[in-house]
């Protein structure tokens, strides 16, 4: 499972965690029933504090995003859950937001900006051949 | 070239300050000592004639001390930085051989004065012959002992045996041209003290400093240029040395018995082994030397007996100060954090350090006493049987003791327990961590005897004798008070156990016993004696309370 | 409140005229990994070296595992893992006689787990220390730390001077630690990305004196950078009064403080600055506003 984890972003470590888990499953590069790996061997692989680990999988959990199942680890529910469709809204948006900042600060308008979000999709191959 | 030459030298001189001092003490030891051995027996210097020969080893092998420092400086690395500054190779080799030379001349001169001022008449004779001038062939022999070593050190970085072989010629020739001053006649006429410098003696001197010059720097501009990596002596006795330990100890790696066995085991490697080795092979050497000539003389053998004090003596102490010293000596650490930070408790890692002094100090004294008992076994075999016989009896007479044989292994055992004393004490006296400590220790007892010396100008004999006898009861008396007094603290501070404290008293009272009938009347040097006892088991009290003190800045 | 493995307080130390340390406390809960950050000659070998007694408070008082480190050495560095920036390890010593030499002394020592330390770290048996890298110094140094499987793990510097690959090395050995249940950490370093990541306390000691000891996560969300724009070029640096450091140059400025945002806004506000962004800052960013603050 490929995470990476940085000082600088300014976010705390158990966030981002958080956030690329959450985006894996999102993407679908986590596929639901699937193990998340230990604790202990994830905060090995990142080089941080196990429980920094402990605590993304806690609020994961909180969310429904993943379940643990006793003595057995830690898996992805099933994506079908509505709370996975708001993630996806979330992130979108998260994304969304900064791309209107970043074109209002070039001064491009909003329109233009569709304009070119089509042009762009026309020579796009989605990865996973459009979900809704 | 002011400014890097005015640079070296306060380097030089800072460091100059720092070890001269120390060497200087070990070299007046020896003659001074030996004074003083005569006089606490009561014996006349004069009738005891130790061959003016036998002096002069003693004075050039103790000399060679003095030349130890500069040398394995310059053969250990501080010349690396100079590579790294603008200046010529020549420039270098001048350099690090005439600070050498000045060191060593400088410390010779020094001590020779001081010899001198402490030293009877008959010392000085016996040491300098009867040209007593402080200014003789002392010095540029010295000048061109130490600049063929240290060409030699710089040639052979790059190993070959051919080039051993042209040095092992060299020296020969250098020791045999020295020898020729001391013996005009051929080696089987009677030995004369070296008078006269002439103008052949100092045209030899200067050529072979000027060659030995050349070849250091021929040697120093390999060094710096990289072509020497890999090829000195040092590699190939590396290479051959693993090579055997291979073979005699082919699985190395053992599991230790328990931590003060690791503790020791861990300091035998460090520098107890090398320590013990090195002192028992040069000083078994030189009392080889000193016994075998000495032994056939007519002229009573207390002198025999004086060295057989001596050399234990000096081993003591050099394998003391050896094993005292727990960090490196360039650290500002008084004690490596490796052994500090041992789960171990203070008694433990004393009780570790200790078990290997006696190991070190056992194995040295043992190679002396093997050394020493081959050469009065091949003394006896030239003199023949008889001049054991005449030997014995005369020590008999004047020390109205009847011995006879047992003498060898009461003295054996004497030397022992000396040798074992001195280390102990200097050892813990380092351990505690301020090595200004035994530096005072022995600069204190010089003091007073120098002090003593001094007065033997100014009052009577017997004054002096009462002075002198007062000395050395306050002294024995000290020395058992303080013992007792840190006994008692180490007891308090649970440190040592009351069944441990009560077995090294025990030992004391022993060996107290033992002295009584052996050290020669009046009862006053047995007292004494027996008050310098105690430093034989003190150590093992104190050497918690030291490590205590080292380890756990208050 | 779990139980301190580390217990320090009230602890001063001055060589000569320097003061060394000033009334510091410290304290490590059991299970927890505390960072101890601070320049070079703030303190922090001072410190640990009176958790692991080798020097006698002269006021306050130093527990390690509720004992005196001074006192009963054995049972206190009997579970104590050394590893420090210095590495003396003796020059003369093989790895083999490093490893059964260390193992003499420490009744937990596992000979297994050593042997796998030291062929994932690739020394071999017969290597003289005297050899070896800085690198695979600080790596047998390792093995001998943490091979007894210490209850408290004290590392000075432990990455000064060393390459990446045996800086993972370190902090793998670090969380491995803390992973096992109830084992404690205590490590100082000035290389603040890796305190930031493995820590979960962190202790700052600026010249002797302690200026925070607190958990990582509060000293991060307490402090804020904010970063402002102003219309016209300042002529004088920035100075805000609640803020602990203004950096810039002029029109854009960086301010960081700590907890004291909406007081620190006013006066930008009132300054008229506009807020352009507001961010968490990274414990570097802290440690240096703070040491020159």
């Amino acid at each position: 499972m490929q995470i990476h984890i940085t000082e600088a972003d300014g976010t705390p470590f158990y966030q981002q965690v958080v956030n690329q888990i959450k985006f894996l499953v999102a993407s679908g590069r986590l596929d639901e029933g699937e193990q998340l790996p230990p604790v202990r061997r994830l905060a090995e692989q990142l080089l941080v504090n196990p429980n920094t680990i402990a605590r993304a999988y806690r609020e994961l959990e909180s969310e429904g995003v993943v379940a643990s199942k006793r003595g057995a680890g830690v898996f992805v529910s099933d994506s079908g859950s509505p709370l996975s469709r708001k993630e996806k809204s979330r992130i979108l948006n998260e994304r969304i937001d900064a791309l209107l900042t970043e074109s209002s600060q070039l001064g491009v308008g909003v329109d233009s900006l569709m304009k070119l979000i089509e042009q762009r999709s026309k020579n796009f191959d989605s990865p996973r051949g459009g979900k809704s | 070239m002011t400014g890097p030459i005015k640079a070296l030298s306060w380097e030089f001189v800072r460091r100059l300050v720092l070890t001269a001092p120390l060497i200087i003490s070990i070299v007046l030891l020896g003659p001074v000592g030996i004074e003083w051995l005569f006089w606490a027996a009561d014996l006349p210097m004069a009738e005891a004639d130790i061959p003016a020969l036998t002096w002069h080893c003693v004075y050039l092998a103790l000399g060679f001390l003095l030349m130890a420092t500069p040398l394995v400086e310059a053969y250990k690395g501080t010349y690396q930085r100079m590579f790294a500054f603008p200046v010529s190779n020549r420039f270098i080799a001048s350099w690090m051989m005439v600070s050498a030379i000045l060191a060593v001349v400088g410390q010779e001169l020094l001590v020779h004065s001081l010899y001198g001022f402490m030293l009877s008449d008959w010392s000085m004779r016996a040491i300098f012959g009867n040209n007593l001038s402080l200014i003789g062939p002392c010095q540029p022999v010295f000048a061109v002992m130490i600049s063929i070593l240290m060409a030699m050190c710089w040639s052979l970085k790059k190993f070959s045996f051919r080039k051993l072989f042209v040095w092992g010629v060299l020296v020969i020739c250098l020791i045999l041209w020295i020898g020729s001053h001391y013996y005009p006649r051929g080696f089987v006429a009677e030995a004369q003290s070296w008078m006269e410098f002439s103008i052949l003696d100092a045209a030899v001197c200067a050529t072979v400093i000027a060659v030995s010059w050349f070849v250091t720097t021929q040697g120093i501009a390999r060094e710096r240029c990289g072509d020497n990596v890999g090829l000195s002596l040092e590699n190939r006795v590396e290479v051959m040395t693993t090579w055997i330990r291979a073979i005699i100890f082919p699985d190395g790696v053992r599991d230790h018995a328990s931590a003060e066995a690791a503790i020791a085991w861990n300091q035998w490697r460090h520098c107890g082994r090398d320590g013990a080795l090195a002192a028992g092979f040069g000083f078994g050497f030189l009392l080889a030397v000193l016994l075998f000539s000495s032994f056939g003389s007519r002229r009573g053998p207390e002198g025999v007996v004086a060295i057989l004090f001596l050399i234990p003596s000096i081993v003591g102490f050099l394998t003391g100060s050896i094993l005292g010293i727990l960090a490196p000596p360039g650290s500002r650490e008084r004690i490596t954090m490796f052994l500090a930070t041992s789960p171990l408790s203070d008694t433990r890692l004393a009780r570790g350090l200790l078990w290997n002094a006696w190991r070190t100090t056992l194995i040295a004294w043992g190679l002396v006493v093997i050394f020493g008992l081959l050469a009065l076994g091949a003394a006896i075999v030239r003199g023949g049987g008889s001049s054991l016989q005449v030997q014995i009896d005369q020590l008999t007479r004047s020390s109205h003791h009847s011995f006879g044989v047992m003498i060898v292994p009461v003295a054996l055992l004497a030397s022992g327990v000396l040798a074992w004393t001195l280390t102990a004490t200097f050892a813990v006296l380092h351990w505690t961590g301020n090595h200004l400590v035994p530096f005072f220790a022995i600069v204190g007892v010089l003091a007073v005897v120098m002090g003593l010396a001094l007065l033997s100008f100014f009052v009577e004999k017997e004054t002096l004798i009462l002075l002198r006898e007062g000395v050395m009861m306050v002294g024995a008396a000290g020395i058992v008070a303080g013992s007792l007094l840190a006994f008692w603290t180490a007891f308090q501070r649970k440190m040592v156990k009351p069944g441990s404290a009560a077995l090294l008293l025990s030992f004391w009272v022993v060996e107290s016993l033992l002295c009584w009938f052996i050290v020669p009347a009046p009862s006053l040097h047995r007292l004494f004696v027996m008050g310098v006892l105690m430093l034989s088991v003190s150590p093992v009290a104190v050497a918690p309370l030291a490590i205590s003190r080292n380890r756990h800045v208050a | 409140m779990s139980e301190l493995v580390v217990d320090i307080k009230g602890v001063s130390r001055s060589f000569g005229n320097k003061i060394a340390l000033d009334e510091v406390d410290l304290s490590a809960p059991k299970g927890s990994v505390v960072g101890l950050v601070g320049e070079n000659g703030a303190g922090k070998t001072t410190l640990l070296k009176h958790v692991l007694g080798l020097f006698k408070p002269r006021n306050g008082t130093v527990r390690v595992f509720g004992k005196d480190p001074v006192e009963d050495p054995e049972s206190v560095l009997g579970e104590i893992g050394y590893l420090s920036e210095i590495r003396d390890l003796p020059d003369w010593m093989k790895i083999g006689e490093l490893m059964s030499y260390t193992k003499a002394f420490f009744p937990s020592w596992d000979d297994s787990f050593a042997e796998e330390l030291r062929n994932m770290f690739e020394l071999s048996l017969d290597q003289k220390v005297k050899t070896l890298s800085r690198g695979q110094r600080a790596r047998a140094g390792l093995i001998a730390a943490i091979a007894h499987r210490p209850q408290l793990l004290v590392l000075d510097e432990p990455s000064s001077g060393l390459d990446p690959v045996v800086r993972r090395d370190i902090l793998s050995a670090i969380i491995r630690t803390v992973a096992d249940e109830g084992r404690t950490v205590l490590f100082s370093s000035h290389l603040l990305d890796e305190v930031q990541r493995v820590s979960d306390h962190v202790a700052m000691l600026h010249r002797g004196k302690m200026l925070l000891t607190s958990p990582l996560d509060d000293v991060l969300t307490s402090h804020h950078r904010i970063t402002v724009r102003f219309e016209q070029p300042l002529e004088s640096p920035l100075k805000i009064d609640a803020a602990l450091r203004c950096e810039g140059e002029g029109r854009e400025w960086t301010v960081l403080c700590n907890g004291e945002r909406a007081r620190v806004e006013a006066q930008l506000t009132k300054l008229n600055g506009e807020i352009v962004d507001r961010a968490a800052p990274t414990l570097d960013e802290i440690f240096v506003a703070r040491m020159n603050g």
